[in-house]
């Protein structure tokens, strides 16, 4: 007789994973790491309606035009972070939601790791058509708020 | 549960399969050690990019960070995080050792995800090391040690493949309401468009296929249906041993083929993968792929 309680725990650990990971995708809940849902790149991004940082000034200079945050390159050197973008979007959907307590706590991680100097930024809403704005530059935008970081007023 | 032990593939193997199969398995153990602790070393790049950060939105692990000074706690995360996977890697049979491993790893993972994304490029290594802590010690006489420390390193595939079946299904199910509601779906030719324009505009870069496999929908199109194929299909392949070394190259062909488009790049798996399914312990000798496939058709 085989011992097979290392197999039996081993099964029951992977089931419990799959379970947790897709019950929480199920529900739309926040991950409990280390379990996921492996939820990733699920569906097809076919209109964005996004979030952006429009950076006006940064560090005493004025931005002209104005340029979103991942278009930055020459003003700060995090402009493609993934993180900064996930952010940004919760940023927004906070402020969207009126959760202002929430929203205010993300902008202080954002400013605090992402606008090292003072700046002035909109916080803006964006339609587009991914594939459509990746070929011609097109998207619209709709402005929710202008922040200024450590009292940068232009 | 019967039904699913008698599907693992070390099931039917003689002892002296066992044997052999342990012996292969406990080289993998120690050469996943040696690369946990490469991979610490790498990140040591990272140690001033975090210092440099001053607000953290900490996941459960880490809350602690909050009630130290955080230079301090950044510094306490990756000393240990290289002492322990040292540790490991130097005495990979001491439970010890991968428990250290194990939570350091943890905590640095918990951390490095603490600034506003949950990326997913080291769960695997997070999940696997924390099953490794779980094998056997070595008793004289002890025989049912070939069995277990094959259940643990098994454990460690399937947690591994399971994970890419979950992104198949969800990839599968949001394919089908895509579809419903008449929009370009998982399945359609211009999937793979979408997605890495989407991706790139998300981070202002640029990746060497970009402009090609946006353009080009009928090269994208393949790739796209065929990678969800890959991670649906995954979990099976824990049971199908012949298809080890055949389903890591395919993995880690997407992955490739995902930097060079989209610009993420998922390295600790494209490792991990090749550890644990290259020299793949259940591989025994005539168990190729090619053979499965001929005795199913019955060539």
């Amino acid at each position: 007789m085989k011992d097979t309680k290392y197999s039996i725990f081993v099964i029951g650990f992977i089931l419990l994973y799959f379970l947790v990971g897709m019950i929480t995708g199920f529900l739309g809940a926040n991950q409990i790491f280390p379990f996921s849902a492996w939820d990733l790149f699920e569906d097809i991004p076919n209109r964005r309606n996004d979030y952006g940082v429009i950076i006006m000034s940064y560090n005493g200079k004025i931005v002209s035009p104005p340029k979103l945050f991942q278009d930055s390159k020459d003003i700060t050197p995090e402009y493609g972070s993934i993180i900064a973008y996930r952010l940004i979007q919760n940023f927004g959907k906070a402020y969207d939601r009126s959760d202002i307590q929430e929203a205010e706590r993300l902008r202080a991680i954002f400013e605090a790791n992402y606008m090292k100097a003072p700046a002035r930024y909109s916080l803006v809403k964006l339609v587009y058509d991914p594939v459509e704005r990746w070929k011609t530059g097109k998207y619209e935008t709709a402005y929710i708020r202008v922040f200024s970081v450590r009292s940068e007023a232009l | 549960m019967r039904f699913i032990l008698r599907l693992l593939p070390f099931h039917n193997f003689s002892e002296i399969m066992l044997k052999e199969a342990v012996l292969k398995a406990e080289y993998i153990v120690r050469f996943y050690y040696i690369a946990l602790f490469f991979l610490a070393v790498t990140t040591i790049g990272d140690w001033s990019y975090y210092l440099d950060k001053s607000a953290i939105d900490p996941l459960w692990p880490i809350v602690w960070v909050n009630f130290v000074d955080y230079n301090f706690g950044v510094n306490i995360i990756f000393t240990t995080l290289l002492i322990g996977t040292f540790s490991a890697a130097l005495f990979p049979k001491m439970r010890l050792t991968r428990l250290a491993a194990f939570l350091v790893l943890f905590e640095f993972v918990a951390f490095d995800k603490s600034f506003g994304q949950l990326a997913h490029n080291w769960h695997a290594f997070v999940l696997t090391s924390f099953l490794l802590v779980f094998l056997p010690y070595k008793r004289e006489g002890d025989k049912s040690y070939n069995h277990n420390f094959l259940s643990i390193f098994w454990g460690c595939q399937a947690i591994v493949l399971l994970a890419y079946t979950m992104s198949g299904v969800w990839k599968i199910y949001n394919g089908f309401i895509q579809m419903a509601l008449g929009e370009i779906h998982n399945f359609h030719p211009q999937a793979m468009s979408y997605q890495v324009a989407d991706r790139l505009l998300q981070t202002g870069r640029t990746t060497l296929l970009d402009s090609f496999i946006i353009e080009q929908i009928w090269v994208g199109w393949p790739l796209y249906v065929g990678a969800i194929f890959i991670e649906l299909l995954a979990f099976s392949v824990a049971f199908l041993p012949s298809f080890h070394r055949l389903w890591a190259f395919a993995v880690i062909s997407m992955h490739i083929c995902i930097k060079l488009t989209m610009g993420i790049g998922f390295e600790q798996n494209i490792l991990l993968i090749a550890l644990l399914f290259f020299n793949s312990p259940f591989i025994v000798s005539g168990n190729r792929w090619q053979n499965w496939l001929s005795k199913k058709l019955n060539f």
